[in-house]
């Protein structure tokens, strides 16, 4: 669906049918951040979507290009501020592949750790703004309250509350303590407590299931299509997580299962975001039985010279596949570096599932992918 | 002096009811402000308002001083009268059906012999300001509010009616006096469960309160009718809303729950008074907690919920009155 | 389905693929001409694989697009690599993968690089405006070669 000019005169005559444009956001309640539709609409039916990204497009790619790869840690955390802890993993683990650099065990299992416990906090923040949209005011509160803890606990071991540099080249910044694995344990029995709080309010509400059940259906073809990761294209029914297709870190080593949805429409997502939550619980419960002594962090040059060559590296984040891809040319600054986003995906397919739905669906839809726009501009 | 007295009684008994309904508006809006902000804080493991008063007791009246203090921004391209019009259409007609609420034996301004048709017919008149803030807005989200506004208030309107009816046939009486004293010996509430619950379920949705807000649904149509208001105007359709939902608490109060009946409480010396403001505002309080559990639904479901269920249902509910009174 | 097998037919269409390579990360790398990109990527589509990003790099003397695509029932990822010709065109696949079409628009406006048949030429990330800035091409004379870049040999 495009738009030639968005100036035109905003009634627009098709068919005998009166259409008008409706401009959701940049500022919308539900656009989540700095997304803005250009919505072109017959009543209360969308007929027409268009997504305008952009607005908070910061060209992280070609800062990349002008500063040695150690320093650009930072700015990988900032793509996605809700759950930053991935991008860190996935850029250190590209820059160790690039090089050669051999991680301690330990450090792998620190990383494992707070990315799963990140995963959780995203989660969270999904489901409570998730319901948010639907309309519920109450889960976004006990969601935050869960959520909180989470960022207590990270704060105490990274030092920061959203926009992490945990991850080194070479290993972890820090090396976690007793208070850190007991007060994450801790927290996981009261998680696990919760999700029947969840399941109580939400869950089995009548009201929430004629909202989500059949609204918003993703083909596995239209994910295909469309390159559409993570619980988005689980809930279609594809069983395609990258900790299990392509294990990197320790991942090998846990016991967890991928799940999936049936038909892909909101419902599924729903229910493949609660189940992934209680995944992470079940890795976060192995990884602390299993993390062995050791040291925390490789040795590692000040000056990271990379080798000629390109090299990719994907890591699963909350909301799908994230994708490093770097072409170096030899010294400490990278050539190329391309951010493979997994929003930018799933945010390219709205227009062809949500066409011809009612408004409230779409703000539906939206909620149930998970969207995180600055991600997009990056 | 003579003259004074030689007035008519309804001289000084109007400007009396007046001053009183007016004061008990703006004190029910302060309370349920206050107690909707508090009751969803500790829905919400969260306190509420607590900084201002004790408790946070003042924090509505601050909150009213403010709001009185801003500036109304008309909109550039909005109809400028209409746009004025529109916040006091909706506080008027919210205001009226007190002159014949029933709220003691005594305390009642007056009886009409068509109470129910009365307030009905003025708690209608809400949607009407309601079409005329989204129009005057210029603001598409306004509009569709406005929409969705009025098709939501036919559909709804609609069981409140018939609901209303089956309890009027019981009693053989439009008169709230009259149905409320029909009510010493047994409440319509047992006769009638079926209409009390289609009413009230109706009635959620006839004051625009979640899970049936659709007119102002925040998350697709940021605000609704009322996106751009400000001010005193925006806290006249607030006050509308507030005043509303007691209108629908104390008719179902009236008509259901007994009215101003019940045991006579110790320490009070009108104790029927307490008893019709106990129920209302429990009522009320179900309409709080409503809303602070579920989700919005959906508008199509939500036409579908009054068309295909409710006003079958009351229409059956009303003919099986009609049949078993006639018997 | 065989890896392996869609391994040949992509052989068999793309008769250019010189280089090929296992990478960390990537099972099967290969060039392809521009003409046959979008037939390659029929046949990935064919097959079940998706398109995981499309992006270039800007070496000498003419920009390269890198396709990635994954497949997640037989866990295989594919990665293409299109060295663009003096006119700096390709052509479009955002009819086959419908999610390339943002991605060549992001390149179309970082790289200045023309893709054949894409419908929506509009900026996607930058403000029209700047719809000739190409913000990712390297300033004259920083550029480098495929083979000081370690990109392999053309």
């Amino acid at each position: 669906m495009t738009f030639k000019n968005e100036t035109e005169p905003e009634n627009l005559e098709k068919n005998g049918q009166h259409k008008f444009l409706l401009n959701m956001g940049p500022q919308h309640p539900s656009t989540h951040g700095v997304l803005r539709l250009v919505l072109e609409m017959d009543g209360e039916y969308v007929t027409g979507i268009d997504p305008v990204i952009g607005y908070g497009h910061r060209m992280h790619e070609k800062i990349a290009e002008v500063r040695p790869a150690q320093s650009f840690l930072p700015n990988t955390a900032r793509m996605d501020y809700v759950c930053a802890l991935p991008y860190n993993h996935g850029y250190v683990s590209l820059l160790e592949q690039m090089t050669g650099i051999e991680v301690p065990e330990r450090a792998e299992y620190i990383r494992v750790i707070t990315v799963e416990l990140n995963r959780l906090a995203s989660h969270l923040l999904w489901l409570g703004t998730f319901l948010l949209d639907l309309g519920a005011f109450t889960p976004i509160l006990y969601c935050f309250d869960d959520r909180e803890h989470i960022l207590d606990i990270l704060e105490s071991l990274t030092g920061s509350r959203l926009t992490y540099s945990f991850h080194r080249v070479g290993g972890v910044y820090k090396d976690i303590d007793d208070s850190f694995i007991e007060k994450s344990r801790e927290f996981m029995k009261r998680l696990e407590k919760r999700f029947n709080v969840y399941d109580k309010l939400v869950t089995g509400n009548i009201i929430f299931r004629k909202r989500a059940e059949g609204v918003g259906i993703v083909t596995s073809d239209i994910a295909r299509r469309y390159g559409i990761t993570g619980p988005n294209l689980r809930g279609s029914g594809i069983s395609y997580d990258v900790r299990k297709a392509f294990p990197y870190s320790v991942y090998d080593k846990f016991d967890f299962e991928i799940p999936v949805g049936k038909n892909g429409d909101c419902l599924d997502r729903y229910n493949v975001r609660i189940n992934e939550m209680k995944q992470s619980l079940r890795i976060l419960s192995q990884a602390f039985d299993m993390i062995p002594e050791g040291d925390i962090r490789a040795k590692v040059p000040k000056k990271l010279k990379i080798p000629k060559g390109q090299s990719s590296f994907s890591v699963e984040a909350a909301r799908g596949e994230l994708c490093y891809y770097m072409v170096s040319d030899g010294t400490d600054v990278p050539y190329r570096l391309k951010a493979r986003v997994p929003s930018y995906g799933n945010l390219s397919a709205l227009a062809e599932i949500c066409e011809g739905m009612l408004l409230a669906d779409l703000v539906a839809v939206m909620g149930s992918f998970d969207l995180v726009i600055p991600e997009i501009d990056r | 002096m003579d003259f004074i007295a030689n007035l008519p009684p309804h001289f000084f008994r109007i400007p009396i009811a007046l001053t009183l309904v007016i004061s008990l508006v703006f004190i029910n809006a302060l309370i349920m402000v206050y107690l909707e902000r508090k009751i969803a804080g500790h829905m919400q493991f969260r306190l509420g308002p607590m900084e201002v008063g004790w408790h946070g007791l003042l924090q509505t009246a601050i909150d009213a001083v403010k709001l009185m203090s801003k500036q109304l921004i008309v909109p550039d391209k909005a109809h400028t009268r209409l746009f004025r019009i529109a916040p006091l259409l909706a506080f008027t007609p919210a205001v009226l059906p007190f002159a014949v609420m029933p709220f003691a034996p005594n305390l009642q301004a007056v009886d009409i012999n068509i109470g129910v048709i009365f307030i009905i017919a003025m708690a209608s008149l809400n949607v009407m300001a309601i079409f005329v803030a989204g129009w005057a807005s210029n603001n598409k989200y306004a509009l569709l509010g406005a929409m969705r506004s009025v098709s939501q208030n036919i559909a709804y309107e609609i069981p409140v009616l018939l609901s209303l009816l089956s309890a009027v046939f019981v009693v053989g009486s439009f008169s709230l006096g009259d149905i409320v004293g029909y009510q010493g010996k047994i409440w319509l509430f047992i006769v009638q469960p079926l209409a009390f619950l289609i009413y009230f379920v109706s009635s959620v949705a006839e004051t625009n309160r979640a899970p049936f807000d659709l007119p102002e649904a925040e998350s697709e149509l940021t605000a609704g009718f009322h996106t751009e208001y400000s001010g005193m105007a925006f806290a006249l359709f607030f006050l509308g809303e507030y005043t509303e939902m007691f209108v629908v608490s104390s008719i179902a109060t009236a008509v259901f729950l007994g009215g101003w009946h019940g045991f006579p409480l110790p320490f009070f010396e009108y104790s029927s008074v307490v008893w019709f403001l106990l129920k209302t505002y429990f009522l009320m309080f179900l309409m709080i907690w409503f809303r602070w559990t579920f989700p919005r639904v959906r508008f199509d479901q939500l036409l579908n919920f009054s068309w295909k269920y409710l006003i079958p249902f009351s229409l059956v509910n009303l003919l099986i009155t009609a049949v078993v009174v006639k018997l | 389905m065989d890896t392996g097998k869609v391994i040949k037919e992509i052989e068999k269409i793309s008769a250019k693929s010189e280089s090929i390579h296992i990478l960390p990360g990537v099972e099967y790398e290969c060039n392809t001409a521009a003409e046959n990109i979008r037939e390659f990527a029929s046949v990935l589509y064919k097959n079940n694989y998706m398109l995981l990003f499309v992006t270039a790099v800007h070496i000498e003397p003419y920009p390269v697009v890198v396709y990635q695509f994954v497949c997640p029932e037989t866990k295989s990822r594919i990665r293409a690599r299109v060295f663009c010709g003096e006119n700096k065109s390709v052509p479009t696949i955002s009819d086959i993968f419908n999610g390339a079409n943002w991605y060549e628009r992001e390149v179309m406006e970082f790289f200045g690089i023309d893709f054949n048949g894409l419908e929506d030429k509009r900026t996607l990330i930058l403000d029209e405006s700047d719809k000739n800035l190409n913000p990712l091409l390297k300033k004259e004379g920083k550029a480098l070669s495929a083979d000081e870049t370690g990109f392999g040999n053309n």
